[in-house]
């Protein structure tokens, strides 16, 4: 799936990663890249878990 | 030349590659020494139970059992067809409705068909009408019955009633197995015997078998 | 006495059991009731584990019929809502037969364990949620279905705090395990999710270093980050809570005694080291039968270790670790099938036996999951029992 016109895969590593955490509404300030990223990623690794 | 009693200490000893080197050089022969090496393999498998008794092996070891015994019987296929029968006769396992593992009832099917039966898998989450049914059409009198919930106990209940209820429970020899089983549990269910390690369950269909 | 003394009275009727320095005032009764108390309360599996509302009315109804000294598991233990989110159907609920089952499903191939260890974030990121939701397979996966599901976990964190608070203030509830108290060994991930039993008991024999080496990879973001909090905390035990840290085993499950001194033990090792340098007590749930490996806890400090055995004899654990406290032995199948006076005479023969000098807090010796596991009249007598009981 591709995101607006920047045509990143979300479901490719990094960038999807990144563009996730670039887009989504998390309870991280958005200039906090990492913190998103990390919570982005649990959610991942969450989910592959279950 | 292959040595089939080498053959069945690296089949004890879980070696997959020496294994499968002389399961491949059988068939690379013409496969005419197919069934002897498919003897040494389940004898070898019997060493696998006893090192699982004496506490050397594990689960984890059982079911990489099966998994060489899988592939073994899959090398020896093609020479293996028509020979022989299961000589102790046909049974049924399956795990009970409600319940999905099948772990533990693969590793006791691979070790009664090592050790002579035909084993019809019903597979899991199996309703009891479907074990009575089967076992009726296929004129089969000896069942095992798996799982691992708790509620299997209840399953396996159901079964042995339905059995009941068509009038073969005179006729059929039922044995449960698995996590929740106990001496209780059996007496609860009405089972004929009960096992928590494969050879248990091996030796008592296998004297079942015989006493038919 | 209020809900605030109530909370401090049980937490310490829980310490002083574990801990194994004093007699406490009676013998603890924790609850280790899954989804059977969703059962008992009337609704179906699929109304309380989809709606957080019904689980909360669940868990104080649990607490409000059976008054325990503590509860495991306020509905947490399955999230369905997260997966479900991106169509995940992990889960299969039957609501007519009142069960849960776990459909078991590896991620990673025998012949991926290289690739698992060379960056295991990217191995989940594409193959293990291409494996566990089609909607990533196929790429119809949108950023919208993702904030649907950041979003139900941010519901189900918020769930928890919400019930542990109502639990605490409302019900004098204490807290079981102090935060960053868990831990989670490579071996038991590749275990339960990344190679599954089969895959796993093949990988140990086939390939014995590619799973040290995927061991590895996995502790770096999931074991070791968790250890070194530990490492640092505070000495002595926290005693707002009733346990330092809690370890839940599944893997060893499969292991013989040369794969776990090799895939699990340095592991559990370098948590159990630390625990007793920093003299904190942890609750150690091991699935099935941990008999054979009991011999590796025998030198811990005396009311570090908190046993919760399953399949294993409560007296045996006595017997063999007299360091270690007892968590559990009361049986399902008694709670389910026995009468109420074989419940008493279990429950009076642990807390004479196991509890007349600490050391013993009286448990089921598993997840209670399933309606028949227990007749509600058989928890009741239990519950009023050991609440009035002085060995």
């Amino acid at each position: 799936m591709e995101m607006e016109d920047k045509k990143v895969d979300i479901t490719k590593y990094p960038e999807g990663l990144k563009a996730l955490a670039a887009q989504l509404d998390l309870p991280i300030p958005p200039e906090e890249t990492e913190k998103r990223e990390a919570m982005v990623m649990g959610l991942i690794s969450s989910l592959v878990r279950q | 030349m292959v040595d089939f009693e080498q053959l069945k200490q690296s089949m004890g000893e879980l070696d997959e590659d020496a294994v499968v080197s002389a399961l491949n050089e059988v068939m690379a022969d013409g496969g005419s020494q197919a069934a002897a090496a498919m003897q040494a393999c389940q004898e070898g498998l019997n060493i696998v139970g006893d090192l699982f008794a004496s506490g050397e092996y594990f689960v984890g070891d059982l079911i990489y059992a099966g998994e060489l015994m899988t592939q073994a019987v899959e090398i020896l296929r093609t020479a293996l067809a028509g020979e022989g029968g299961a000589e102790k006769g046909r049974m049924i396992m399956c795990t009970v409705k409600g319940d999905l593992h099948d772990i533990g009832k693969n590793i006791v099917i691979a070790m009664l068909e090592a050790s002579g039966f035909e084993v019809l898998d019903l597979g899991i989450d199996v309703a009891p009408e479907t074990i009575v049914e089967t076992a009726k059409k296929e004129g089969i009198h000896i069942i095992a019955l798996s799982g691992v919930l708790t509620l299997a106990i209840d399953s396996m209940k159901d079964t042995v009633n339905a059995f009941a209820a068509a009038g073969m429970r005179d006729t059929t020899k039922i044995i449960i197995g698995g996590a929740p089983v106990s001496p209780e549990a059996c007496k609860l269910v009405g089972a004929d015997a009960w096992a928590h390690n494969p050879q248990d369950t091996v030796r008592t269909c296998s004297d079942w078998a015989e006493a038919c | 006495m209020t809900n605030q003394e109530q909370k401090q009275y049980r937490t310490k009727l829980i310490r002083d059991a574990s801990m194994m320095q004093k007699k406490p005032d009676r013998v603890p009764h924790v609850s280790f009731f899954v989804t059977w108390k969703i059962l008992d309360a009337g609704y179906k599996l699929s109304e309380a584990m989809n709606d957080y509302a019904i689980m909360e009315k669940v868990v104080r109804r649990h607490q409000e019929e059976y008054g325990f000294d503590a509860i495991f598991e306020y509905g947490g233990r399955n999230a369905i809502r997260i997966p479900a989110a991106l169509g995940g159907t992990t889960y299969s609920i039957n609501d007519e037969a009142g069960t849960v089952n776990y459909k078991d499903k590896a991620i990673c191939e025998h012949d991926e364990l290289e690739e698992l260890a060379a960056d295991p974030q990217n191995f989940f990121y594409e193959k293990g949620m291409a494996r566990k939701y089609p909607c990533w397979a196929d790429g119809t996966v949108t950023a919208e279905d993702v904030q649907r599901a950041i979003d139900e976990q941010s519901k189900f964190i918020q769930y928890h705090i919400n019930i542990t608070r109502i639990m605490n203030e409302e019900y004098g509830m204490p807290n079981f395990t102090a935060p960053n108290g868990f831990a989670y060994a490579g071996l038991d991930f590749l275990f339960n999710t990344i190679r599954g039993i089969k895959g796993l008991s093949i990988d140990m024999r086939r390939d014995p270093a590619k799973v040290e080496e995927a061991i590895a990879a996995l502790n770096e973001l999931y074991f070791t980050p968790g250890l070194n909090v530990l490492k640092n905390a505070p000495e002595g035990p926290n005693m707002d809570y009733c346990f330092d840290y809690d370890i839940t085993l599944l893997c060893h499950t499969i292991l013989n005694q040369k794969q776990f001194e090799r895939f699990l033990w340095p592991d559990l090792k370098a948590v159990l080291d630390v625990l007793a340098e920093k003299k904190k007590t942890l609750r150690l749930f091991m699935e099935g039968s941990s008999k054979r490996f009991w011999e590796y806890l025998k030198d811990y400090p005396k009311g570090m270790i908190t046993m919760h055995p399953e399949q294993d004899d409560v007296f045996d654990v006595r017997k063999e670790l007299p360091n270690c406290a007892i968590l559990g032995g009361m049986p399902v199948s008694l709670l389910g099938n026995g009468t109420r006076q074989q419940c008493l005479d279990r429950t009076k023969l642990l807390c004479d036996e196991l509890g007349k000098d600490g050391g013993f807090i009286l448990c089921q010796d598993k997840m209670v999951s399933f309606r028949n596991d227990a007749n509600p009249e058989n928890v009741h007598a239990v519950c009023e029992f050991v609440r009035e009981y002085r060995p």
